[in-house]
């Protein structure tokens, strides 16, 4: 049932203490919430337990979110904020994560020059500091625009877009140094 | 590797990063609906206060009437819950600081009446000096933040279209800094809210 | 083995795969990654002695004292304000030097953000850096004169931990900073002592465990307070 309703009549369920409507809400949007703290945190473990609770706090609040306003960016910034407290505690000792597996199999070169160059992205994107990092996940994961993305770290949009053109500079240099160190080893 | 490249493989990598973890979100909407089953969304504490006074209308005369009733409270159980001095002198500590006209459990409210403004922000030690933007959605002249604050100390102050305002009467302490004020809060004091 | 686009393909992923095991296990060449962006901007601002801050930050980082973010905040924040190129230099080798001496940063960070975003001449940002970082340096003679020390150094005193020794560093010397900045008399010991008192007292129990300021009030004089003041303003 609650499938085919809309945002707003879900929120208002919601309000209501109907928690499956809050479940449709949670089934709609948990991706983006995950892979926004996926991308922030680096941590999987992390990621899923911040998911969960973001969306445990967002309804308890619930009340004080206005339906006007676009519910993307609300969910975001309860889940943005809750990545940053956890992020303290870690203590400024970066928390690795263990290297996924390449998705592909054995597949024609092509695929696996897309792959070798995703998983320089990816080693790229984890040596990036945090504040560089997490606008780049808003825009190129969540896609969402400067405004947007400035309201959801409480930052200027003059401070998103230099801190995104760094980020690309910097995430190009490191892939650069790193294409070469592989570009040897496969000529060997 | 051109500017387009570059983005249309960052949102692959970041779409397959999520895709390989996926299998941690099976299920998640029914274990949160289960896990919040009996729960209704909190009631603010300017909820309550507003059903009280002026059950049927927000707005200026509500959010005033919260403050003062807010205001009212505060001074009743602070008075009721003064900590015992300790040898040295003891800042009077404002339990309740945190709990005066917030909505969230653990969140610290910050206040400018600011009526003919048309922008407030907020800067301070825990936002790097950045903007974090006020907000007075019920047009009633006064400016709002919320932030969720871990213990510590925290200097601060309100820049109110363009000018710097650094002496908060909610503020625990102000202090000078370059010339001007800064307003200072503790936040989670033993004998305040945690 | 013959060599075929398999094979090719093969090794291509299983060296993948190797570089990023080898990421996983070598988190200290990680934690340096992020001041890649530091150096970055220092060179281009050609900034002289990059190498001896880089060192410096990086000490920070491994000691926890220091967040890869906020150098980087702190750099770029820095060097893109409007000021003589030398304060700027001034500002950063402060800090290095506060780095080096093993004392904590974070007050001093803050207080030239703060001063930067409030448009504060360079100038008088570089001063009160300076004073401040002073400040902490007198602070802990302080504390070691008085037996106070860092766990495992000395005999017959008290130890604590570092990060607990540098809280009681950081806010003694900051209380100092914002009582001189307030225009207080470093002669005037009794609103000194008070200054300290005060701040302690509120940082009590949450920030600072209790037995920590007990300590430091206990054993701390009002004059020797003034003194360091003195000092820093030489």
């Amino acid at each position: 049932m609650y499938r085919l309703l809309d945002e707003v009549s879900l929120l208002r369920a919601s309000l209501q203490g109907e928690t499956e409507a809050w479940g449709e809400i949670v089934a709609r949007y948990k991706d983006a919430v995950f892979g926004l703290c996926l991308g922030f945190l680096h941590n999987p473990a992390d990621a899923e337990d911040i998911t969960h609770d973001a969306f445990i706090r967002a309804y308890e609040n619930l009340r004080r979110y206005k339906l006007e306003k676009k519910f993307s960016t609300w969910i975001f910034t309860v889940a943005s904020n809750l990545c940053r407290n956890r992020l303290r505690h870690r203590r400024y000792h970066p928390v690795i994560a263990p290297p996924d597996e390449i998705a592909g199999g054995l597949d024609p070169a092509k695929e696996y020059e897309r792959d070798v160059r995703l998983g320089q992205v990816r080693k790229a994107l984890d040596q990036l500091p945090y504040l560089y990092r997490t606008p780049l996940v808003l825009r190129f994961y969540n896609e969402l625009p400067y405004h947007e993305i400035a309201e959801i770290l409480s930052v200027p949009e003059g401070t998103v877009k230099t801190r995104i053109h760094r980020a690309k500079i910097q995430l190009k240099k490191i892939m650069e140094k790193d294409k070469d160190g592989v570009t040897d080893h496969e000529q060997g | 590797m051109n500017k387009d490249d570059l983005e249309l493989l960052l949102t692959e990598a970041f779409k397959r990063e999520v895709s390989v973890h996926s299998d941690r979100l099976e299920g998640l909407e029914f274990r949160l609906s289960e896990e919040l089953e009996g729960r209704l969304p909190k009631q603010s504490f300017a909820d309550v206060i507003r059903s009280v006074i002026a059950p049927s209308r927000a707005g200026r005369v509500g959010q005033l009437a919260v403050l003062a009733a807010t205001a009212a409270v505060f001074l009743i159980v602070g008075g009721l819950f003064l900590p015992k001095l300790t040898p040295h002198q003891t800042p009077q500590v404002r339990m309740g600081e945190s709990v005066a006209g917030a909505m969230t459990v653990g969140t610290t409210v910050f206040l400018v009446p600011a009526p003919n403004a048309s922008e407030v922000v907020l800067v301070g030690s825990f936002n790097n000096w950045e903007a974090t933007p006020l907000h007075d959605e019920d047009l009633d002249g006064i400016w709002r933040a919320e932030l969720a604050l871990d213990p510590g100390r925290y200097e601060y102050a309100f820049v109110v279209d363009g000018q710097w305002w650094g002496q908060d009467p909610a503020a625990d302490e102000t202090v000078r800094s370059y010339g001007g004020y800064n307003s200072v809060r503790y936040i989670g004091l033993a004998g305040g809210d945690a | 083995m013959k060599i075929t686009r398999r094979s090719i393909g093969r090794i291509v992923v299983s060296l993948t795969v190797l570089l990023l095991v080898c990421s996983w296990v070598a988190p200290e060449s990680l934690s340096q990654a992020p001041l890649a962006a530091v150096e970055d901007l220092l060179r281009s601002a050609s900034i002289p002695s990059t190498d001896r801050i880089l060192t410096a930050f990086q000490l920070g980082i491994s000691e926890g004292t220091l967040s890869p973010d906020s150098a980087l905040l702190l750099t770029d924040r820095l060097l893109q304000s409007s000021g003589l190129q030398s304060d700027k230099e001034t500002v950063l080798l402060t800090l290095t030097t506060t780095l080096e001496l093993a004392l904590p940063v974070e007050r001093l960070i803050d207080k030239v953000i703060e001063g930067i975003s409030r448009r504060v001449a360079l100038s008088a940002i570089r001063f009160e850096i300076e004073v401040r970082a002073r400040l902490q340096a007198g602070v802990r003679d302080v504390l070691f004169s008085k037996g106070i020390f860092v766990g495992g150094r000395g005999s017959g005193g008290t130890s604590l931990p570092q990060d607990r020794f540098d809280l009681l560093v950081m806010h003694i010397a900051d209380a100092l900073g914002d009582y001189r900045e307030g225009g207080g008399s470093p002669l005037d010991y009794p609103s000194v002592s008070l200054a300290v008192q005060q701040r302690l007292t509120y940082l009590s129990g949450s920030v600072i465990p209790m037995a920590d300021v007990e300590l430091a009030l206990a054993r701390i004089e009002p004059t020797e307070l003034g003194s360091v003041l003195l000092g820093a303003l030489e």
